[in-house]
């Protein structure tokens, strides 16, 4: 896989991009966040007022009412952070959304082959949707957290200025050593932190694996062993999470320690001040307060820093799920996701796409296609021409490439040489054309979704035609077995289901798309030879039947050909 | 711990002195002291810090292989209903959670609680009404949060559940991307990820409402303590009864007892996703497998018999629907049997009870004359092999797919002569990484080629049993006649069930076992069935020949 680490799109442009779709809500939040974080300084000076009068012998009834206010300002803070919070959700979930929606557009739909984008297990690529995406929103949340404490930083500094220039600068030291520190560990936990990602990523990842794996550790016992595995994985990944969350957590002490080493700077030159007159107790008590606002300003600093860090990381890896050469940007592309009305409020699925005339199948031919597997080994080049209506047949000895050709011609797999002609016009890219309503395919082995039966063969479009397919693919009789018929739930990847049930299922689920051309991988591998027989006599007794391009090595199916290919 | 509770103390102290006229050196020596006391309270935060993450990931960890070594002995009928996707949020994502509260919350609870109950003490003996106002008022607090807490944990649960299920979807529709393009249901898949989304965003903001509220009410209860703690020492200060810089020292005091309630709250969301958390994980181990382990008889050495008696099943989940019933067959150890029936006769079900994926719900099976239920599972699936249609492939190395991370024990000479023997020495030549060759899951190999190196693990693993569930199905007729010739050796000194669809794989068989809705139909020797008159074999048998078996 190739990285290009230098021509990577920096986080801040992708958090950008997220932050100009929804600016009015974005400015709400700054607003809502600004003033929650500014209102301590407020409370720092009604306090020094307080203090000062209550020094001033001033009378008592005074003090009260700037006391009333204090605690009016107080609480109005907090409710300030309910609307922000309930607020900030909204926009926090739809920056999300618009990341994984994007990313999974492109992957479902973008052009070029999608299989060598996704990393290895799928637990791995859910982190890209999950973490990942996280890691960006965060970018956009945290300069809204940054514009709230600089500008409550700015209102401490003014305040405390007016009291007293000199104290204020040696008050200002050590905020200015933490930031200095600050920078310097940066490199080094940004380190950590992918150290981090990656170890739990391994640990994801290998959950994923075994548990889709289950069946086959089960009947060898491997559980112990799958145990084992997991154990050592785990304690890797503590080890670098541990390194990196006590760097994280030397950072934060060191703003902590910030503000008591400017609260006592400040208390060392106002000492004598106090003493002279010259200060006032409410000073003492205004640069306390102060300090505090200012000294969480060098662990957002560090947040900034580390958070933009954490989120070029992440752009990186989700940028590998799109199609190479795609601009990074595209992640933060406009999406109208129309969150706040609800499930079911969405744009809905398109309906079946429509074809032109001109499109329907007339003939479809293969010249020299070539695909070079990453291993040196390479398939073809074949030839090969499928008509209107008649059956293509593939064959070919095992690790031939049979598959291989399939899904280059459909465009799941990159071809390297070869071209594809669909009533002679030449298909470039058939991962964007050859799909429904033209072909439809129907794999070896065939995914299924957790979801209902009907669900899982419609996939989203109308189920016009799908008594039909139901009765080609022959999964009548076990729909009337079934409690539920149609609404049986199949399990995730159809695992409720049995190996025959799972193929016709996918079989039905290919027929309801009725496609002109049906490319079939070899139907019949888990079938019993009476349901095979039906299926294929079915289909073939169709006046209206798909052309078929068909990998087999069935007689029956070579007696219906009218071209057999063979390869290897 | 205590450490912080000094700062006030000699804050107030300097600001006194300095009211009252004393030396400089004073009030130089006060501050002083009150910066090294702070800096040495911070760096004990630390060293506590370190100690406590590190124990959190200890014990997180420790819980993360509980939860996996359970869920690795739950039955199939659950793992039906659980994706691999949910499986990672439940064993990670929700001990994350729990981790991630541990290793800092619970510092800052313990933590803040000895700050707190210090400070009480020190403010109660500067002016005990004002040391009890404020402790009134943190206990007010507490308990408004306490409560308000409460009421929030569903909220975040039903957050996290959404959560898990919109990550259990989408990992399913990655994991079947292909699928999914090559029907074009790409629409669909993005229609379904806004679906979850719109519901996530739902649950996400009314879930803030109460979290995020009950802190902020608490807190409002807080500073109106504080507020009023400052009012309570004004006016002792305005009666002469205690200084302007123990007025200071209150003030701070009742703000620090503040702030460890904030680093609770700050924590506030991490516990209820911990509570949230710890409630599933608890479900998960409260899961009681269906298969309990049996009580550990041995199974005897060499090929074993297999008996049927009278065997009745249904799935779990639908205890309705008879797959089995009454099933009886008896069959001599180093036999081949063969077992055809249409799909959804039973037949797969047969072999899956024989590893106990599932018990009988009538009857018995024994294996060399011992119950399945007597062994241990271990014992049980040592002696039995199963090859399914579906071979799972690890993403790991060649070995580690072999030996099933190391489940198997073998040497590397050992796993290399497996492959040979199976036919796979060629492919493993060809390999540059030979036995270190990394897999990349199913895609790795061919459907005939992933067939034989499940026959590799049978030779490794060496069973008495051997079940072949239409294992051969997916192989052309070369492949097919490779691993008839690796069957030789595979067969040998072992039992043999094939379970088979395609009449022509059992030209190995001694005996054949037609079955249909559950029972058996017709058994015997293979020549006679073949032969029998009006037999439902010699049927299938004329009707294969129709449709064109292998020749």
């Amino acid at each position: 896989m190739s990285r290009t680490p230098s021509s990577a799109v920096p986080s801040r442009v992708v958090a950008w991009r997220l932050v100009r779709q929804e600016p009015v809500a974005y400015a709400i939040a700054l607003l809502t966040w600004t003033t929650f974080h500014s209102l301590p300084v407020l409370s720092g000076w009604l306090l020094k007022v307080v203090l000062d009068r209550v020094q001033g012998g001033q009378p008592a009834s005074t003090v009260w009412t700037v006391l009333a206010v204090l605690a009016g300002v107080e609480v109005g803070r907090w409710m300030v952070l309910v609307v922000s919070a309930v607020q900030w959700h909204g926009v926090w979930v739809f920056w999300h959304t618009v990341l994984r929606l994007n990313m999974l557009r492109s992957l479902v739909a973008a052009p070029g082959p999608a299989a060598g984008r996704l990393p290895g297990a799928p637990g791995e690529a859910v982190s890209r949707f999950r973490d990942d995406t996280k890691h960006v929103a965060l970018v956009a949340d945290v300069w809204l957290d940054m514009t709230g404490v600089s500008v409550a930083a700015a209102g401490a500094l003014v305040v405390m200025v007016r009291v007293d220039p000199i104290v204020t600068l040696v008050a200002l030291l050590p905020v200015g050593c933490a930031l200095l520190l600050t920078r310097m560990m940066a490199r080094r936990l940004k380190d950590l932190r992918v150290v981090e990602r990656e170890a739990t990523a391994a640990v994801t990842g290998f959950i994923g694996d075994t548990f889709a794996a289950i069946t086959a550790i089960k009947a060898a016992g491997a559980e112990k062993a799958v145990e084992h595995r997991f154990d050592t994985l785990g304690r890797t990944r503590a080890t670098a999470a541990l390194r990196d969350q006590v760097a994280t957590q030397v950072l934060q002490t060191l703003s902590g320690a910030t503000g008591n080493l400017s609260t006592g700077l400040a208390l060392l030159l106002l000492a004598p001040a106090l003493a002279a007159g010259e200060a006032s107790v409410g000073d003492v008590g205004l640069f306390a307060s102060s300090a505090i606002v200012l000294a969480t300003v060098p662990r957002w600093v560090a947040r900034l820093g580390a958070y933009h860090r954490q989120a070029d990381v992440s752009v990186d890896r989700m940028t590998r799920l799109l199609p190479p050469g795609a601009d990074a940007g595209t992640l933060a592309d406009p999406v109208d996701t129309a969150l706040r009305h609800g499930p079911g409020a969405f744009p809905t699925v398109p309906a079946r796409p429509l074809r032109q005339p001109e499109d329907h199948l007339d003939r479809l031919e293969v010249t020299g296609l070539v695909v070079r597997h990453d291993d040196g080994t390479t398939v073809g080049p074949v030839d090969l021409t499928v008509e209107a209506g008649r059956v293509t047949v593939l064959t070919g000895p095992v690790g031939a490439g049979k598959t291989t050709v399939l899904r280059a011609l459909l465009g799941l797999v990159a071809r390297d040489e070869g071209e594809i002609r669909w009533n002679g016009r030449l298909i470039e890219d058939p991962s964007t054309v050859l799909g429904p309503p033209l072909t439809a395919y129907l794999p070896q082995v065939p995914r299924l979704f957790s979801e209902t039966l009907a669900e899982t063969i419609l996939l989203g479009v109308d189920d016009e035609g799908l008594e039909e397919a139901l009765a080609v693919a022959c999964l009548q009789p076990d729909l009337a077995r079934m409690g539920s018929g149609l609404d049986t739930m199949v399990g995730p990847r159809g695992v409720r289901l049995s190996g025959g049930q799972i193929q016709r299922t996918a079989a039905a689920r290919a027929f309801v798309r009725r496609p002109d051309l049906l490319v079939v991988d070899d139907l019949s591998s888990a079938l019993d030879v009476a349901t095979e027989t039906q299926v294929w006599q079915r289909l073939l007794d169709r006046p209206d039947r798909p052309a078929l391009l068909v990998v087999s090595h069935r007689e029956r199916v070579l007696r219906a050909a009218d071209r057999v290919v063979e390869i290897g | 711990m205590l450490l912080p509770v000094a700062g006030p103390v000699l804050l107030g102290s300097v600001v006194d002195a300095a009211l009252a006229d004393r030396p400089t050196g004073v009030l130089l020596r006060g501050a002083a002291a009150f910066l090294a006391v702070t800096l040495l309270a911070d760096g004990l935060q630390l060293a506590l810090t370190r100690w406590s993450v590190a124990l959190a990931w200890r014990v997180g960890n420790r819980l993360r292989l509980d939860l996996a070594r359970h869920a690795l002995r739950l039955d199939l009928t659950w793992h039906g209903d659980h994706s691999p996707g949910l499986l990672i949020e439940r064993i990670d994502g929700d001990v994350d959670a729990i981790v991630r509260f541990s290793s800092s919350a619970v510092l800052n609870l313990l933590g803040n609680a000895v700050l707190l109950s210090g400070t009480l003490a020190v403010a109660l003996v500067i002016e005990w009404r004002a040391g009890l106002l404020i402790a009134a008022a943190s206990l007010l607090a507490v308990e408004v949060m306490r409560r308000m807490r409460r009421a929030a944990v569903p909220f975040y649960d039903e957050e996290r559940e959404v959560q898990a299920s919109l990550y259990g979807d989408l990992e399913e529709r990655l994991g079947g991307l292909e699928d999914v393009r090559a029907n074009g249901a790409a629409g669909y898949a993005v229609h379904r990820l806004h679906e979850s989304s719109a519901r996530w965003w739902r649950v996400a903001r009314r879930a803030s409402m109460r979290g995020d509220g009950a802190y902020a009410i608490a807190a409002a209860v807080f500073t109106i303590g504080s507020v009023a703690t400052l009012a309570l020492a004004i006016w002792l200060q305005l009666a002469g009864r205690i200084s302007l810089g123990e007025v200071l020292a209150l003030f701070r005091f009742s703000q620090m007892v503040r702030q460890p309630l904030e680093a609770i709250a700050e924590q506030i969301t991490e516990f209820q996703r911990a509570v949230a958390g710890s409630r599933r994980a608890a479900r998960l181990l409260a899961t009681a497998p269906d298969i309990e382990d049996g009580p550990g008889a041995h199974i005897p050495p060499g090929p074993l018999s297999v008996d049927f008696d009278d065997v009745h099943f249904a799935y779990p989940d639908e205890p309705d629907r008879v797959v089995l019933a009454g099933i009886d067959m008896h069959l001599p150890a180093g036999s081949v049997v063969g077992v055809v029936g249409r799909t959804g006769s039973g037949k797969t079900s047969l072999g899956r009870l024989l590893v106990r994926f599932w018990d009988v719900t009538g009857g018995s099976i024994r294996l060399g004359g011992v119950d399945v239920r007597e062994p241990t599972g271990e014992e049980l699936r040592r002696r039995v092999g199963v090859v399914t249609q579906e071979v799972q492939i690890l993403r790991a190395s060649l070995r580690d797919n072999l030996t099933l991370l190391g489940a198997v024990e073998a040497t590397d000479d050992q796993l290399i002569a497996a492959l040979q023997e199976v036919g796979l020495g060629g492919w493993l030549a060809a390999q540059p990484d030979g036995l270190d060759t990394h897999l990349e899951g199913a895609g790795a190999l061919s459907a005939g080629q992933a067939q034989l190196l499940a026959f590799a693990r049978i030779l490794l693993t060496d069973p008495g049993v051997i079940v072949l569930d239409e294992a051969t199905s997916r192989l052309d007729p070369a492949t097919e006649a490779l691993v008839t010739r690796a069957t030789d050796r595979v067969f040998a000194g072992r039992t043999v069930v094939i379970i088979a669809h395609r009449l022509a794989t059992l030209d190995r068989a001694d005996i054949v076992v037609v079955i249909d809705e559950g029972r058996v139909l017709e058994a015997g020797p293979r020549a006679d069935l073949a032969r029998r008159h009006r037999g439902r074999y010699a049927a299938l048998l004329q009707e294969s020949a129709g449709v064109g078996g292998q020749s």
